[in-house]
């Protein structure tokens, strides 16, 4: 049983004035499915490191839900998490609104997509050149253009060829765009994915 | 002393062997292929060796080693440093992983300077940490491995050579190799050239190339220099004739003509002339280019004319296009063309087009034949003894070889075959590959296989009778082909079969007459291609009457006499089997005479279809009944308060019951009504003219569309109207993945309202003067049994009429399914292209909640199942024939089948090109029509065409491969036929992947 870290979103209750850490239950549900023992990094921490330290972790998951710069202290906690993540060799794995957050700290940035947000479309590998099917939530995608050259994509949507997720050449990071944890059952094509990344195996 | 160092320390880009054992062919490494080019320099060549010096070491080379312990911390001038240079004048410093022409390694031993460089301008592909310049005119500004991408000039290619002072130089510097150890040889350069040494660079432009990852990329690099290749293959290839090959530049012939002329005399006494061009990227576009050729010039005469002509044929005066001289091929019975690969897929296949033409050597390439054969032949469990034709063989074998000793298997090679049936090379080149598309060859292979057992285990079913050979046709009767494609979607494909060849057309054939089928599914599939099971419909047509013994005579006859005359297979109901009772009939009562059936047998067949013709009458009007009610049926169904799960299966009933089968029915008398009228044309009872006037009398559906159409334009009526009543339409019925007129009503209906050609409501004149005698005819001939005139003209008529309009309303069944198949995928968040790859019944049971995350897993690997077997099964080719197991693997492809060139569907007006006219600007973006895939024709690719049809030429002619080097869709040799219907259209529309042209319009 591996320890794995996980960020959380943040939402502002308006009648208590008070800031509240909020995580979507299935990610949780979906990581101990997978056999894992998922830890939850509060927004709020004064001294993330310390509270790392304690915890013995095998990964990091930097979960979805809401877009980038809304809530600059999510940001910043998530952006120390990537670097943390590449000094201790700990790999890190971003899903939807993570693999944004990996591709701003990489200096990238991105564009605004059609079609995207709460569909089901195909995507294709570049290795089998197999295609799988992948729910999607997301409004923006990454602009290639201004793409790190370390970042590599590995699954493109099978029509727009926009990218739906990468790794990076040098550090242990995955990231994804769809929601694996949002399907009813696991998936053995994400299941397969998800393991082989925190078994450090290269993909 | 001169000495040679080639820097071998450093890892391999590729695979596990350091860089100069890569083998350059199946014979040649990279070092033998050095160490041949520099004997004549030196002998003295030393080898610094580094990653993995042991497999050096053991290989016992003859030539010095030295190792550079320390190579996996230092660079290559560290490795330089660590060889004892002191007692050289001249050095030559080459890197292990790169490969060059001989003539620039010629050009650099001639060099007197201090410092040679060898550089490259063209093409620069910049990577971080590889060694650039930066150049103003020809001196250099900077050099080294740190340069910026704005920076970079022209690419170090890691060829230098050092002489005199400099080198003393250079054993200064080895006193302090380890402070140098993060240097390259340009950084040495750098250094000596801030040293004020004198240096020249040498430019090889294209003419090198870095052995990377890209394996593909060097390998076609290595047989693109065609002199070195052809010299290669001369010397190594044992099963076929290599042609030698003498080239030169205009440059070369401007400046040096009575050498050339000297050389050609040696080389040859009889030669070719052809144009070709310098850069290979280019290669098809000038080489092919217009093709002009001079063969049989004998060089005892003055031919400089000649080669002049052939120079002012270059479309541009680029000085560096090559002339080519072959020596000309004497008594060559045929020539053609191979590619080894499959153009635009890769799939792994032969794909051989031959043309009988006596001493001609390029009528295929220039695609002007008009009688060559095409044949496929898959490299799977390739079997040279299943190939009877002698020639065939020949030239696989003689490929088979090229490809092994070129370690290459995307070639394009040209051969002819003399009559002591000897195979002589013209050329050998790389395919223009199209790096996009990966190659599968491990699945095509597995997908053969199971395509294979499969068949073994079904053989029963395919054969149908027992005593009965295998037959499937993607023609014959109900024409899949033409009507879902040649590789449908499942989604169409499950439909058709649900609607029509799952039983429908068994229970119409026996309703009308016929015999009744046992085992009534017609369509079998292979390799995603759906094939009608040609023995089940041959039975299918013989009338009921038929005894047990007689079906198993007839049908053994008709199943040989297609396997042998293949070509048939798209009009067997007209020329292999009687289906009807015609004054023809005594014709093919001497066919089966001649075959030994018996009296009694023949006049059974005959009382028989007799019958059928009889019962026309009655089913006529039954059908008619029919598509009414189903019409009147559809608003009752569609308004009704049903879901759509259930929506959909009653359409489908009802469809069935009074929608297809009445067609089919339709579709059969108005077969019969149109071989009566056509023999009664053949033996001039009625005139060609007045059948004609018949035909533009009738009023079909399509022609009151075009009417409807015609009205709309002159605003006589609303457009609204027009798509209220044409809406469900769609090119491509059952493609769920093509829209219907209403969701298209800005694109192709604007097409079709904006000019139709004005419809006359004729009278047929001469039809009402001639019918008399041919009613009079099919009376006294028993054709029709107690009719009267009246009733026989209406027979005749309201088949045809009602075919089309039984049609147009089943298609409103289908475009309904298809519809609120749509509508549950919208629910279901699937959208089209994921429902096309759905069977029926998967749409039936999809979940009608409205369902915000999830349909269920095993729909989901379904579809991406039935996806993945989609994206493989596309790239097979099959024949349209099958009679044996081996007809999948290898066949010729029977003409009239044009050959389809990249896979994208498009759309376009036509454009009928005549004749060249470079200014012709109004191609821009349309499909152009033209003759013969003749390279004359080039120019048009100039003009941003969008696709191209041509009347002749084969699956390897010059625009075959334009097209697809291009990515431009492109139909092939459509055949006389086809080409002037085309001819006639203004819209049409290309599918490459099911093998259609459509004319819109």
């Amino acid at each position: 049983m591996k320890n794995i870290l996980v960020s959380q979103s943040i939402v502002y209750d308006s009648k208590t004035k008070v800031f509240k850490d909020q995580l979507d239950n299935q990610v949780i549900n979906y990581l101990i499915k997978l056999n894992y023992v998922p830890i939850t990094i509060s927004n709020g921490l004064k001294d993330p490191k310390a509270f790392i330290r304690k915890t013995n972790i095998s990964g990091i998951v930097l979960t979805g839900g809401a877009n980038i710069g809304v809530y600059p202290k999510r940001d910043r906690l998530e952006k120390f998490l990537i670097d943390y993540s590449i000094k201790k060799k700990i790999p890190l794995l971003g899903i939807c609104r993570g693999m944004q957050i990996i591709n701003h700290f990489f200096n990238g940035n991105l564009k605004r997509i059609s079609n995207h947000v709460r569909t089901r479309h195909l995507i294709k590998s570049k290795y089998s050149k197999k295609m799988y099917i992948v729910n999607s939530y997301h409004e923006y995608c990454i602009n290639e253009k201004k793409m790190n050259h370390n970042i590599i994509p590995i699954y493109r949507h099978a029509k727009d060829n926009s990218i739906e997720s990468f790794i990076h050449n040098k550090h242990k990071i995955l990231g994804i765009m769809w929601h694996p944890e949002r399907e009813k059952k696991v998936r053995n094509f994400d299941k397969k994915i998800i393991q082989k990344f925190f078994k450090k195996i290269e993909l | 002393m001169k000495c040679a160092i080639i820097l071998a320390a450093g890892r391999p880009h590729y695979g596990k062997e350091p860089s100069i054992f890569f083998k350059q062919n199946k014979y040649f490494s990279n070092l033998d292929i050095l160490k041949d080019m520099l004997k004549n320099y030196t002998k003295k060549i030393t080898l610094v060796t580094g990653y993995n010096d042991l497999a050096i070491k053991k290989k016992k080379l003859n030539i010095k080693l030295i190792k550079n312990s320390k190579w996996d911390n230092t660079k290559s001038l560290y490795s330089l440093l660590s060889v004892d240079l002191s007692k050289n004048k001249e050095i030559l410093i080459i890197y292990s992983d790169i490969i060059f022409n001989k003539e620039i390694l010629e050009k650099l031993i001639l060099s007197k300077q201090e410092i040679t460089i060898v550089i490259s301008k063209e093409k620069i592909n910049f990577k971080k940490n590889k060694e650039y310049l930066n150049l103003k005119k020809n001196t250099i500004i900077d050099i080294g491995s740190n340069l910026s991408k704005q920076n970079t000039k022209a690419e170090f290619v890691g060829l230098v050579k050092l002489r005199g002072k400099s080198l003393n130089f250079l054993t200064k510097l080895k006193k302090e190799k380890n402070r140098l150890k993060n240097l390259k040889i340009s950084d040495l350069m750098k250094i000596l050239i801030k040293k004020k040494y004198s240096y020249k660079l040498l430019d090889v432009q294209n003419n090198w190339i870095e052995i990377k990852n890209n394996l593909e990329n060097v390998r076609k690099h290595i047989i693109s220099t065609k002199a070195n290749t052809l010299a290669f293959a001369k010397k190594y290839l044992k099963k076929s004739i290599v042609l030698p090959q003498y080239t030169f530049s205009i440059n070369e012939w401007k400046k040096n003509k009575k050498n050339i002329l000297q050389d050609i005399k040696k080389f040859s006494p009889e030669i070719i002339i052809r144009s070709s061009s310098k850069e290979e990227d280019n290669f098809y576009t000038s080489a092919a280019g217009k093709f002009i050729s001079i063969n049989n010039v004998k060089t005892k005469t003055n031919f400089t004319s000649k080669i002049n002509k052939v120079i002012k044929s270059f479309d541009k005066k680029d000085l560096n296009n090559q002339i080519l001289i072959q020596p000309s091929a004497k008594r060559i019975i045929c020539n053609g063309v191979v590619f080894t690969s499959n153009l635009g897929n890769q799939f792994p296949a032969y794909k051989i087009n031959i043309d009988y033409k006596k001493g001609n050597t390029e009528s295929v390439t220039s695609g002007k034949s008009k009688n060559d054969k095409t044949f496929f032949i898959s490299k799977f469990n390739l079997n040279l003894n299943k190939i009877k034709n002698l020639h065939l063989r020949k030239i696989i074998e003689a490929c088979t070889e090229i490809e092994e000793v070129f370690l290459y298997k995307h070639l394009d090679i040209e051969f002819g075959i003399n009559k002591n049936n000897e195979v002589l090379i013209f050329q050998i080149r790389p395919i223009v590959k199209n790096s996009q598309l990966e190659n599968n060859e491990k699945n095509y292979l597995l997908n053969y296989k199971k395509c294979l057992n499969r068949w073994d285990k079904d053989i029963n079913l395919i054969k149908y009778k027992k005593y009965l050979n295998p037959l499937l046709g993607v023609m014959p009767d109900w024409n899949p082909a033409e009507i879902i494609g040649f590789k449908p979607k499942i989604l169409a494909s499950s439909i058709y079969e649900e609607l029509i060849t799952k039983n429908i057309w068994a229970k119409q054939r026996s309703e009308f007459g016929y015999k009744k089928i046992k085992d009534p599914n017609l369509l079998y599939n292979i390799l995603g291609t759906f094939y009608v099971n040609v023995n089940k419909s041959l039975n299918s047509f013989l009338p009921n009457n038929t005894s047990n013994n007689t079906e198993k005579k007839f049908l053994k006859f008709y199943n040989k006499e297609l396997s042998k005359n293949k070509f048939l297979h798209d009009k067997i109901e007209f020329e292999l089997i009687p289906t009807c009772y015609t004054s023809n009939f005594a014709a093919w009562k001497k066919r089966l005479i001649k075959q030994k059936f018996s009296f009694n047998e023949i006049l059974n067949l005959e009382k028989g279809l007799k019958k059928i013709n009889y019962n026309t009458f009655n089913i006529l009007e039954n059908s008619i009944i029919k598509i009414d009610t189903l019409n009147k049926n559809f608003h009752k169904i569609v308004l009704s308060k049903t879901n759509e799960n259930k929506k959909i299966q009653i359409l489908i009933n009802e469809c069935k019951k009074n929608g297809t089968l009445p067609f089919a029915h339709l579709a059969r008398t108005a077969f019969i009504s149109m071989i009566l009228l056509k023999d009664a044309i053949k033996t001039n009872l009625i005139s060609k003219k007045a059948f004609d006037q018949l035909m533009l009398s009738i009023n079909t559906i399509n022609k009151e569309m075009l009417k409807d159409a015609n009205n709309v334009r002159l605003n006589k009526i609303g457009k609204k109207y027009f798509f209220k009543k044409y809406y469900h339409l769609r090119p491509g019925t059952y493609d769920i993945t093509s829209n219907n007129y209403s969701d298209n009503k800005n694109e192709i209906l604007k097409d079709i309202i904006k000019g139709p050609k004005k419809i006359k409501n004729s009278q047929p004149i001469l039809w009402n003067k001639e019918k008399k005698k041919f009613f009079d005819f099919l009376i006294t001939k028993k054709i029709f049994l107690n009719k009267n005139h009246n009733e026989i003209e209406n027979l005749l008529i309201k088949s045809i009429e009602f075919r089309e309009l039984s049609k147009f309303y089943f298609t409103k069944y289908v475009n309904k399914i298809l519809e609120l198949s749509l509508k549950l995928g919208k629910k279901n968040l699937l959208p089209r292209d994921q429902l096309a790859h759905l069977h029926i019944k998967d749409i039936i049971n999809l979940s009608i909640k409205k369902n915000k995350d999830l349909n269920s897993q095993k729909l989901q690997r379904k579809i991406e199942k039935n996806i993945n077997l989609y994206e493989i099964n596309k790239n097979f080719e099959l024949p349209a024939l099958i009679c044996s197991k081996d007809d999948i693997l290898n066949f010729e492809i029977i003409r009239g089948q044009p050959n389809y060139i990249c896979r994208n569907k498009i759309l376009g007006k036509l454009k009928f090109v005549k004749k060249f006219d470079k200014f012709q600007n109004n191609l821009k973006g349309s499909i152009v029509l033209i003759e013969s895939a003749d390279p004359g024709f080039d120019w048009i690719f100039n003009k941003n065409i969008s696709g191209l049809i041509t009347k002749f030429g084969g699956a390897n002619s010059h625009m075959a491969i334009r097209a697809s080097e291009l990515n431009i869709t492109a139909a092939i040799g459509v055949g006389e036929l086809r080409f002037n219907q085309i001819k006639n259209s203004s819209i049409v529309k290309i599918d490459p992947l099911n093998k259609m042209i459509g004319t819109i319009k």
